[in-house]
């Protein structure tokens, strides 16, 4: 087995006494998709963001490509190659959308702030590359007649495609989605699916949703959590009939239904 | 005995801000608005005082009195219900702001109501101010002790009115829960008018009694609504008992101290600031406010409203081709007008420093006069007393702005938005109270002079050095919101998180964005300085400088460099061709004050904003910002998914 994209190790996270991770362990491979399920307060984001770095593990580590990252900031993380999205799909709100996809380059170039207010040639050079990096991006996801919309402007579902592309722009080692599903019309959610697996282009992948079925769908295994702790993990039909994830969703916990988690 | 003096004077005034404090306190709670107008409130109500004194010989001291006070109460009452209820749902930061376009306006409109009645005497106060009691060896005015009775009593009735009444328990199931409060039964309305009335009568009371001891103008309280800010600030701008107690303590320490003997005093003036920046960055509201409560009313944390069409910015040689049209121009007019033209791009450049601070960074700072008098003070230095030549100066005192003011931005990085835009006054305070006054760094406060190099004596060839200067400096600007800079610090003001997640450092921007900011700031400041040739660090006084550019750039639009350009057109220019009638400075207050309400409560992006919808509207087929885009099926995007692997990009 080659040496996992990412390495989750023993890792603990609470809030206030409340154990929000409780000694977890993942691995992803390259080029796979592993999902996590599990109901509300499994710690399926809380682990999104010990991985990202917007929480920081009480004890425990965590490896990207075998190297420790514990402790980076997120924009440190980010420029390692880990790129996630958010629950909101927020973005940025007064920007255009060609602005965002131009700042998804940001990392890319190395144009400072003198050379780009006196016009030289280098920062020209490189804007250059950029506009032609997204001319690029667009013949992957048509968002042509927005360019010049505010991001605040559109649709949730055109805001949820923006910001896969924003992401796919990167070209990340490791791709983290935080519920790309929740919010999108039914109708919707098969697309967006399909619009994963074009755009992450091969990267290693976790995606967390409360849509059990797209996440099932989309990953090549799953790892169920419940309470802090995973309680399951391996091909998808083996988790789902697992009596451990069965009992978290139907048993003494709080019911759970499809929608968001906060 | 003459501390005994000292401590009734102190602890006199200490209730005097308490009494104010407690009028912020009160509608922060109820509205969720840092009230900047309301020491103008008092100030109105105390002009109709001593008018209504000077008329009617007759008229007994408290007849006057209920007549201030019923004044403070409905202009209060008349600004929460025609500007801050219809702003309910705005940020802090936002009516924060507002409230400084309110105590412009109402400045403005006093000076024109008694530019023409003349300023009435203050003869007939309260209570006598000659003749005094004796306490243990001192005397002290009847007025002065009349200050601690009233200033405590009142205070201590408003805690009894918040803690223990109906009224109150309403007030305060407002501010933490509108909603719920609403649903509940709660007559939103009538309790913000109310508290908004309270407030402005204790401003009044406050006005009435204190400003007999000084002087009668628009900007009476002004200083003393600052301390009272700082005051307000100790139970975080929630809590009455932390404002009695810090009242009470600010204003017994500042007079004990200014008794202090010879090296000490000088520091009084500048306690309450350094205690603002203390307090801020201790968090000390946090004794007396539960977390809950503060976040409650805290509310948004969204600093600026963003406006609704896409800003324009212009490109670099956009900007080189329209200043060298007003180049053109300054040498065809007199020498007045190059002079003149010259004033307006100073405050246009000062302008900028906002864009690149709040338009684009999304920080409120408003201090960008005290950055100026930096730049000016420092070009002072280098020239006048290490000798250095004008080709120096300019450069190095602008540059050097740049680490002093950089304490700023370290105290920014760490705040809240509201608390920054009081910790940018305060700090604003405490550079004009210590720096300003300092012998070395700005001649004590005594004029300071500065001489324009040979080539540069005519105001001519002055004021087209200065539109170079400022030339460059605006094309610089416009090409930076073009690159990756620009992008990024939007990225960092939009959204701090998703920023980080795109590999932007969100510190690294925030404090250029201040560096950069407080080099225009400082080399407006050098301008400015070679421009007037004479000048006193008075001259970059927080009420006097910052609000003004803060003004003008708002009006014109944050966001975009025309902005500060239109703003100070608007404001310094206009303003000189008007001038032949005699109360310009007062219409200019008002229009000032009536535009930031007006451009906050309606589209954040000014003059700009609108030229560009209309701009946008004339364009056939361009993207207009008015146009809502429709929602967007995703099937009809993955159909444009080609089958490519993003691999390729």
């Amino acid at each position: 087995m080659s040496r996992p994209v990412l390495s989750v190790r023993n890792v603990r996270v609470s809030f206030g006494g409340l154990a929000a991770l409780d000694d977890v362990s993942i691995d992803v491979v390259p080029g796979e998709v592993v999902g996590i399920i599990g109901p509300n307060g499994a710690g399926k984001s809380t682990l999104l963001n010990v991985v990202s770095g917007f929480v920081e593990p009480q004890s425990g580590e965590v490896r990207l490509e075998g190297r420790e990252i514990t402790g980076l900031l997120p924009y440190r993380r980010a420029r390692l190659g880990i790129a996630r999205s958010f629950q909101d799909a927020r973005l940025f709100p007064a920007m255009t959308v060609r602005e965002t996809l131009l700042g998804a380059f940001h990392e890319r170039f190395t144009s400072g702030m003198f050379s780009e207010g006196l016009g030289a040639p280098l920062a020209r050079e490189q804007e250059d590359a950029a506009q032609g990096a997204i001319d690029a991006l667009l013949h992957l996801v048509d968002l042509h007649p927005y360019l010049d919309h505010r991001v605040s402007d559109l649709s949730f579902g055109t805001t949820r495609a923006l910001e896969m592309a924003a992401l796919a722009a990167r070209r990340p080692r490791l791709l983290l989605l935080d519920e790309p599903a929740s919010g999108l019309q039914q109708s919707e959610v098969a697309v967006m699916g399909d619009l994963i697996h074009r755009l992450r282009g091969g990267a290693a992948t976790v995606v967390i949703d409360h849509d059990v079925p797209f996440v099932a769908a989309l990953s090549d295994r799953l790892v169920a959590m419940d309470l802090g702790r995973v309680v399951a993990v391996g091909r998808p039909d083996e988790v789902l009939a697992a009596p451990a994830v069965i009992d978290s969703y139907l048993g003494g916990a709080a019911p759970v239904a499809a929608g968001g988690e906060r | 005995m003459i501390w005994i003096q000292y401590l009734v004077f102190g602890v006199g005034i200490g209730a005097m801000f308490s009494l104010l404090a407690a009028g912020i306190v009160l509608v922060y709670r109820a509205s969720g608005v840092l009230n900047f107008a309301h020491a103008s409130t008092g100030v109105l109500a105390t002009y109709v005082n001593f008018e209504l004194l000077e008329r009617y010989e007759w008229m007994p001291v408290w007849v006057a009195l209920l007549g201030a006070l019923a004044t403070g109460a409905l202009t209060a009452v008349v600004v929460q219900r025609l500007v801050f209820a219809p702003l309910r749902e705005a940020s802090q930061v936002t009516k924060l702001l507002v409230s400084f376009g309110v105590a412009g306006a109402i400045q403005g409109v006093i000076g024109l109501v008694w530019s023409r009645l003349g300023t009435p005497a203050l003869e007939k106060s309260l209570f006598p101010i000659q003749r005094s009691v004796n306490i243990a060896g001192a005397r002290v005015p009847y007025q002065r002790i009349a200050l601690i009775v009233f200033g405590i009593a009142v205070t201590v009735a408003l805690t009894w009115l918040m803690q223990r009444t109906s009224f109150g328990i309403q007030v305060r199931a407002l501010a933490q829960n509108r909603l719920a409060a609403r649903l509940a039964g709660i007559n939103e309305a009538r309790i913000e008018a109310s508290t908004w009335a309270l407030a402005g009568a204790t401003a009044a009371l406050a006005g009435v009694m204190l400003i007999p001891f000084g002087v009668l103008n628009p900007l009476s309280l002004m200083g003393v609504q600052l301390k009272a800010l700082a005051v307000a600030l100790v139970g975080g701008f929630v809590s009455l008992p932390a404002a009695l107690v810090g009242g009470l303590g600010l204003g017994t320490a500042q007079e004990l101290i200014a008794g202090a003997p010879a090296p000490f005093n000088g520091l009084s003036g500048a306690l309450a600031t350094a205690l603002v920046v203390v307090l801020l960055l201790t968090k000390v509201e946090r004794f007396f406010v539960s977390e809950q409560e503060a976040r409650a009313i805290q509310g948004e944390a969204r600093s600026f409203g963003a406006g609704r069409g896409s800003v324009m910015v212009g490109t670099g040689r956009g900007w080189l081709a329209g200043f060298a049209v007003v180049a053109l121009a300054v040498s065809l007019v007199s020498g007045f007008w190059a002079f003149v033209t010259a004033r307006t791009l100073v405050y246009a450049l000062l302008g900028l420093s906002l864009v690149v601070l709040t338009g684009w960074s999304g920080q409120v700072s408003l201090m960008p006069g005290t950055f100026a008098g930096v730049g000016a003070c420092l070009s002072w230095v280098l020239s006048e007393r290490l000798g250095y030549p004008f080709g120096l100066v300019l450069p190095l005192a602008a540059l050097a702005t740049v680490p002093l003011c950089a304490l700023a931005g370290f105290v920014a990085l760490r705040l809240r938005p509201l608390y920054l835009a009081v910790a940018t006054i305060a700090l604003a305070g405490l550079f004009e109270e210590t720096l300003f006054r300092q012998d070395w760094f700005a001649n004590g406060g005594r004029p300071m002079t500065v001489a324009r190099p040979g080539f540069l004596e005519g105001d001519h060839a002055f004021a087209l050095a200065t539109v170079a200067v400022v030339a460059l400096l605006f094309a610089f600007t416009a090409l930076l919101a073009r690159s990756r800079t620009g992008r990024a610090l939007w990225m960092v003001r939009d959204n701090p998180q998703a920023a980080a997640a795109a590999g932007v450092n969100p510190l690294k921007y925030r404090l250029a964005a201040f560096g950069l900011s407080a080099f225009y700031a400082g080399m407006a400041g050098v301008l400015f300085a070679y421009l007037l040739e004479t000048f006193s660090s008075a001259a970059f006084g927080f009420l006097i400088l910052s609000l003004a550019a803060f003004g003008l750039a708002v009006v014109g639009g944050i966001r975009s460099p025309l902005g500060p350009a239109i703003g100070a057109f608007g404001f310094v220019f206009l303003t000189e061709v008007f001038r032949s009638s005699g109360t310009v400075s007062d219409w200019s207050a008002v229009g000032l004050g009536v535009g930031l309400v007006v451009v906050l409560a309606r589209d954040p992006d000014g003059v700009t904003g609108l030229l560009s919808r209309l701009a946008g509207r004339w364009r056939v087929g361009g993207p207009a910002g008015d146009e809502e885009v429709g929602v967007v099926d995703l099937d009809e995007l993955a159909s444009a998914v080609r089958t490519q692997e993003a691999a390729h990009v």
